[in-house]
């Protein structure tokens, strides 16, 4: 999202409302991939403001039972998962 | 910090919903996916009747559907190729044989009659923003035509996938016909493709159809296929014979593709191979007969769900009814405003309302003036004179004014009269207008949409009984190879559809499929055929012996019930087999181990006397001595203790001595 001024990023359609709202005038584009990313733009995306994830892998043993819930052969059972939590 | 169960979690969700919902499954109400509304939305706003180049469609359609050109592309000429919506100028790719379209800068496209017609009215359209909300594009769009069924649909989501087959378009508006006239009318699919099919299980859309290719079997000596079966391409079916003869499951002499607009594969038959023989193992091993899996599976209500063919029909004859009269009441509204415009005029210039303004000398003057004016008439005038209403009689042009002619005046406002009381008369009877509508529809497009594929009850050519036994089953007892390529004594005439049943020296079973070598061990103890009727017939005998007490078993039972290459044991843990029969009337010796005090060392058995269990039961003791061997003798005295027979005869079972075990025995 960005008008004249300003870029913001938003990682969610909820935040990009919210964006629209506060800056108004403003055209929003969607970055799918780094095709999207002008390389001058590139050092400002990856700066201090970039959304990073920090992800804990522990306990390392209920790793692969997650793995095996979501991509193993439990067809049923997964597909009763994401039918009751579809978003 | 974030555990990588719950980033799992919101990730595959969202991932899962956006695929499921604004992806791969298609909407109950419009039956299209996002990218083919996309591409039908385009084409409507492009559309002035001209064919437009397909890369152009395909860039406009990009501002609704921010993907891949190329695919939005194919989803176009596949769209196109159903020959519903889209008409196609140029190279489109061949249905038949699979051939690709030509570039989208090629090929050109405009909307069809029937899309135009029954797809689109964008003033009952709910819109929503694009993705980058620059324009907006429709939810779903008000089709009048159960467009889901007659276009048919596949599309793998996350955990769930939908495979709709295409349907006969006039059939399905019979069948809306008959579900608003409060009857139900099956419909059964019908291929672009032609052929034969067999719809006993299509149960609604989520079961099963067999399709076959049409043969021509006029000649003895060639097979020409002029009907390719749903799903198959010319080329994809050549391969499948190419491959079956190569098998030698099929003995052909070639094969020649004549297709170019209607299919035509030759099949020439080999020398001594006659057309009658040869189609039951075209459908049994080719592609010439398929079965295939459906399932309705559809967005509704934003949610996805299972649905049947007729529950797609009823929705689509509601939808249809609510959209006429959504456009009915619009049609209504816009007339009443016309008819209140054309009254004012009417009362403005008869009047001569006009003349009132001549002396004002403001525009407020102006308006009420004209209000006054109009005001004795107010009776004609069925709502309340708006300012817009007099701006808009103010801006009359004046020779209009002195052209005025009364009577096509009056005229023009009797026909929106009688149209708006003719459309009362629709919404009152919406029903029988939407009837109406679909007979209309029928009428016009019957020749343009004939019923393609032949429906027929047909039973499946089963592999196996196609199959012609004409290998033969080969034991080698020296390296425990079994199999059809193994060097050693046959067994028994067999095909490679065949499954048998091989129980191993150490009691362990498994049902499996014939294959050209695998290793089954030395010793086998039982080889033979596993299909249903012999397994039924077959009652085993096993005397087996108990590794800690030394004490001998019998066990008879069954295997009746297995899943394919799984391993199973006859004996219980821990158990060592000694014999195994078949033989229903054989009668047991079993040697004991001579220990002190002990004169008898073997005793005769009736096996009769035992019961025949199922193949989980554990034995039955025969006697609390250890034993040392067993043996079989047919009731006639013979032994039976078989040994690989040269030439047993055709479905003949088999059974093996194991070796006499040497290890413990010399021991004392």
């Amino acid at each position: 999202m960005r008008n004249k001024k300003e870029t913001r990023y938003c990682y969610s359609e909820r935040e990009r409302d919210a964006a629209v709202k506060s800056i108004g005038d403003a055209e929003v584009t969607r970055f799918k991939g780094l095709g999207e990313i002008s390389p001058s733009e590139f050092g400002q995306f990856i700066g201090d403001d970039i959304r990073l994830v920090d992800v804990n892998v522990k306990p390392v043993k209920t790793i692969p039972e997650t793995l095996e819930f979501y991509m193993g052969k439990n067809t049923p059972e997964r597909r009763e998962y994401i039918m009751e939590n579809l978003i | 910090m974030s555990s990588i169960k719950n980033l799992y979690e919101t990730n595959y969700l969202e991932y899962a919903s956006y695929v499921i919902k604004d992806r791969a499954i298609p909407h109950i109400d419009d039956g299209l996916k996002p990218v083919q509304r996309r591409i039908l939305h385009t084409l409507f706003e492009m559309d002035d009747g001209k064919f437009h180049k397909v890369a152009n469609a395909v860039g406009q359609c990009m501002r609704y559907h921010p993907h891949g050109d190329a695919s939005i592309g194919d989803a176009l000429v596949t769209l196109a190729n159903k020959d519903l919506f889209i008409d196609k100028q140029g190279n489109f790719g061949n249905i038949f044989t699979g051939d690709p379209a030509s570039a989208v800068r090629y090929i050109e496209c405009r909307l069809s009659v029937l899309a135009k017609e029954t797809l689109f009215n964008p003033q009952i359209t709910q819109f929503e923003p694009s993705y980058d909300g620059r324009n907006r594009e429709p939810v779903v769009l008000p089709a009048k035509i159960p467009v889901l069924l007659a276009l048919g649909a596949e599309g793998i989501a996350v955990g769930m996938a939908t495979k709709v087959m295409p349907h006969n378009l006039i059939e399905l508006l019979e069948a809306q016909i008959a579900c608003l006239q409060g009857d139900q009318l099956l419909v059964f699919p019908d291929f672009p493709t032609g052929g034969f099919a067999d719809f006993s299980d299509y149960n609604d859309g989520n079961g099963k159809v067999l399709v076959r290719a049409r043969l021509d079997t006029s000649d003895e000596k060639r097979v020409v296929i002029r009907d390719l079966p749903f799903s198959s391409t010319t080329e994809s079916l050549i391969a499948s014979i190419e491959d079956a003869a190569r098998k030698g499951k099929l003995k052909i002499a070639g094969i020649a593709d004549y297709t170019a607009e209607r299919v035509e594969i030759e099949v020439r038959l080999a020398r001594g191979v006659h057309t009658s023989e040869t189609v039951d193992a075209l459908y049994a091993f080719t592609e010439c007969e398929q079965s295939i899996s459906v399932n309705l599976l559809v967005i509704k209500e934003n949610k996805p769900a299972i649905v049947t063919v007729s529950e797609v029909i009823r929705h689509g004859a509601g939808r249809l009814v609510e959209i006429l009269r959504a456009e009915l009441k619009l049609e209504e509204q816009q007339l009443k405003d016309k008819l209140h415009a054309r009254t004012l005029e009417q009362i403005f210039i008869e009047n001569r309302i006009y003349k009132r303004i001549e002396d004002k000398t403001s525009s407020q003057g102006v308006v009420d003036a004209v209000l006054k004016g109009l005001e004795p008439y107010q009776h004609e005038i069925k709502r309340e004179v708006t300012t817009e209403d007099v701006e808009t009689l103010l801006k009359i042009p004046i020779r209009r004014i002195s052209l005025y002619d009364i009577n096509r005046a009056k005229r023009e406002m009797q026909e929106i009269r009688d149209r708006l009381a003719e459309i009362r008369k629709h919404l009152g009877a919406i029903v029988d207008y939407a009837v109406a509508f679909l007979r209309r529809l029928i009428d016009k497009y019957r020749d343009a949409f004939p019923r393609r594929t032949e429906q027929v009850q047909l039973t499946k050519v089963d592999v196996r009984e196609a199959a012609q036994r004409n290998l033969k089953l080969r034991y080698d007892r020296d390296t425990g190879y079994l199999g059809y390529e193994v060097n050693g004594s046959s067994l028994f005439d067999v095909s490679p559809y065949d499954r048998i049943l091989v129980i191993r020296k150490g009691g362990a079973y498994s049902v499996s499929n014939v294959v050209d070598k695998t290793f089954v061990d030395k010793g086998m103890l039982y080889c033979g055929f596993a299909d249903k009727e012999t397994l039924a017939n077959t009652v085993f005998t096993v005397v087996f012996r108990d590794d800690e007490t030394g004490y001998p078993y019998i066990k008879r039972c069954r295997i009746e019930q297995f899943i394919l290459n799984k391993g199973y044991s006859i004996v219980p843990e821990k158990c060592t087999p000694l014999k195994l029969t078949t033989d229903p009337y054989a009668e047991l010796t079993v040697d004991y181990k001579p220990g002190p005090r002990i004169r008898v060392t073997d005793e005769k058995f009736t096996i009769g006397d035992y019961l025949v269990k199922g193949a989980k039961s554990g034995g039955v003791r025969l006697a609390a001595r250890e034993v040392k061997s067993a043996k079989f003798a047919s009731l006639d005295g013979d032994q039976v203790e078989l040994g690989i027979k040269d030439k047993p005869e055709e479905g003949e079972q088999v059974e093996l001595t194991i070796e006499p075990e040497k290890g413990g025995e010399g021991k004392p």
